[in-house]
């Protein structure tokens, strides 16, 4: 029977218009935002791009592409000529680590390493690293191979900046789909009928909350598929054995583009059930509808605006825990640690952990909240 | 079987709905009667376990309201709730015969004898959207004697009925009467002329007469009117 109750509450969810519209909106606009990114003007051909497959970015590339560079103003810009076309993806990678303003027709391989190197003790110093967090940073740095060996990353560099767009739907769609679970039954008054019921009480609630766990699935899966089918359709696996540095070269782990992604999709996965519980948490809690939805956006707006600057310490690293930071890959510059339970943990790591302790305690909360309604009082 | 309410009282902000009213229900149709605003739909909330009384209490032969066991033997028909709309008539039966327990074979038989008793035959695979205001009352009727209930309680169940439908309805009560505990409230004195038992009067909270419907004599109205026009 509790399969059936089950199927019922599915079909409240996946039957609903509202619902069914908003999800729908969201993978046709997923799929616009890859198509265009794909079909970008890009300034180099695939082939061009692939050409120098295997090579290191070391002093010997760089006097490569130097006859392409020219210096204007001060700044160094590559001259794309048929020829140059192929130094185009390595001009990237190392102007991500000098940037434009500086002569870069004066720069060798041990030079760019020694910048990339600067550049991130500064880093170090300015969020006042202890001395235990910069020694697991410099373990980690040691482990990232130089020079960086350029490959073909297209995919999965385009796969990695959507995970922030990603986390952005599944947020609306839980509060769209999920912020009525229980606030609904109020409402129509509905409440009167379930909780007078032999299942309306412990049972339903479980059942409402699986089914809400079951639709915000569905919906990340969905929108996972939606976002990642075209990548893989034009570039297959490609890339996603290449280091971490090519895409991201302030990041000091010492992980493949595919790990990266893999991580990501995990963090998604659980911001996805992490959003659903603290929606219907306040489905239960508040059992109104539009004031769960108002409050949700609300925060969104908030997290999509407000940034904490370093010197806000301990309340900066609790600020970047949140799922649409991590998403945002505000763990590749932002080096500090997490201490739980005497152990360090990189932000994502220590994510997942509170993700899950905020998920069963939303779940504990609600279910008592639950036990407790009462029909108009 | 024995329901007994003892001393319960609720209270709003500064208004009493409901103000240490005792009574025992048994076997047999009661009658609820009582003007609007009167408590009642207040005092079934707490006969159902769906709102909590300030104080006393209310249980069946040892169960307390709180219980699964006597949400077990419940039947509510609320005065007024809404409907999936996206659900038609027939699912919104099984959902509901899931949520009070019964089994799917069971469901199913349910379902399909009810839609027959309310008359919904024609219309049970329709969105419930699309029913009238009397459809959807008789909707509400099937759904509160789906788990066979041995305490039934309606809040103005004819509201929203034809005469004919509401005739369909008493005779329904009656037969149900027999054998099981029936709290029916109304503000309509003449629907309870001819079925109930018991009569309970209530205004502003509080219980003001109660006994057997005989004492109410051939004309219920003139006696409720008199017994609401008394000062206690």
């Amino acid at each position: 029977m509790l399969r059936i109750i089950y199927m019922y509450e599915l079909k409240k969810l996946f039957r609903a218009k509202v619902n069914l519209i908003a999800l729908a909106g969201a993978v046709i606009m997923l799929v616009f935002l890859v198509i265009f990114s794909i079909s970008e003007v890009q300034p180099v051909s695939r082939e061009a791009a692939k050409e120098l497959d295997g090579r290191a970015i070391d002093g010997e590339l760089i006097e490569e592409l130097k006859p392409a560079m020219r210096v204007e103003n001060g700044s160094t810009v590559i001259e794309i000529r048929a020829e140059s076309e192929k130094y185009v993806p390595i001009m990237d990678v190392i102007t991500s680590v000098t940037g434009y303003d500086m002569d870069l027709t004066q720069l060798d391989g041990t030079e760019f390493y020694a910048l990339r190197e600067q550049e991130l003790n500064q880093r170090i110093e300015k969020q006042r690293l202890s001395e235990t967090e910069k020694e697991f940073w410099r373990s980690q740095e040691a482990q990232v191979s130089k020079p960086f060996v350029y490959h073909y990353h297209s995919g999965p560099a385009n796969l990695l900046k959507a995970f922030q767009v990603l986390g952005f739907f599944i947020f609306l769609l839980s509060t769209v789909g999920l912020s009525g679970v229980y606030a609904r039954e109020t409402a129509d008054n509905m409440n009167q009928l379930l909780l007078c019921s032999r299942y309306g009480k412990k049972e339903l609630y479980l059942i409402k909350f699986a089914a809400g766990l079951t639709w915000i699935l569905a919906a990340a899966f969905l929108l996972l598929l939606a976002v990642s089918t075209p990548y893989f359709f034009v570039y297959g696996m490609e890339g996603m054995g290449e280091m971490l540095q090519l895409v991201k070269p302030w990041s000091m782990l010492p992980y493949t583009l595919g790990q990266m992604l893999g991580v990501y999709a995990e963090i998604y996965l659980l911001a996805a059930l992490l959003f659903a519980a603290v929606t219907m948490l306040l489905s239960v809690i508040t059992q109104n509808q539009p004031a769960v939805t108002c409050g949700l956006l609300g925060y969104l707006i908030v997290d999509l605006f407000a940034n904490l600057p370093d010197r806000f310490g301990i309340i900066q690293r609790i600020w970047l825990l949140r799922p649409n930071a991590v998403l945002m890959n505000t763990g590749f510059t932002n080096y500090r640690l997490i201490h739980l339970a005497g152990r360090l943990f990189l932000n994502f790591q220590a994510a997942s952990v509170i993700y899950a302790v905020i998920f069963m305690a939303a779940f504990l909360i609600g279910r008592r909240k639950y036990r407790r309604l009462q029909v108009g009082n | 079987m024995e329901l007994i309410a003892d001393r319960i009282t609720k209270q709003y902000k500064n208004k009493i709905a409901v103000d240490r009213m005792s009574f025992t229900l048994t076997k047999g149709v009661t009658g609820l009667l009582g003007a609007n605003g009167a408590g009642k739909t207040t005092l079934m909330r707490l006969l159902c376990g769906i709102l909590a009384p300030d104080s006393g209490s209310v249980s069946c032969d040892g169960m307390s309201v709180g219980t699964e066991e006597y949400r077990d033997i419940l039947g509510y028909l609320p005065q007024d709730f809404g409907f999936y709309p996206e659900f038609s008539g027939k699912d919104f039966l099984l959902y509901m015969s899931a949520v009070k327990g019964l089994t799917k074979k069971d469901a199913i038989r349910k379902t399909q004898e009810l839609i027959e008793l309310v008359g919904l035959r024609d219309s049970a695979g329709k969105k419930v959207r699309t029913y009238s205001g009397g459809m959807r009352q008789r909707l509400g009727i099937a759904q509160a004697l789906l788990n066979d209930p041995q305490i039934l309680i309606m809040d103005e169940p004819t509201a929203g009925l034809d005469p004919q439908e509401r005739i369909r309805f008493r005779n329904l009560i009656s037969g149900l009467g027999q054998n099981i505990i029936v709290l029916l409230s109304t503000h309509i004195v003449s629907d309870l002329e001819h079925i109930a038992d018991r009569l309970m009067i209530m205004k502003d909270g509080q219980l003001l007469w109660q006994g057997n419907r005989s004492a109410g004599g051939e004309d219920l109205e003139a006696f409720y009117i008199s017994k609401i026009g008394e000062k206690r």
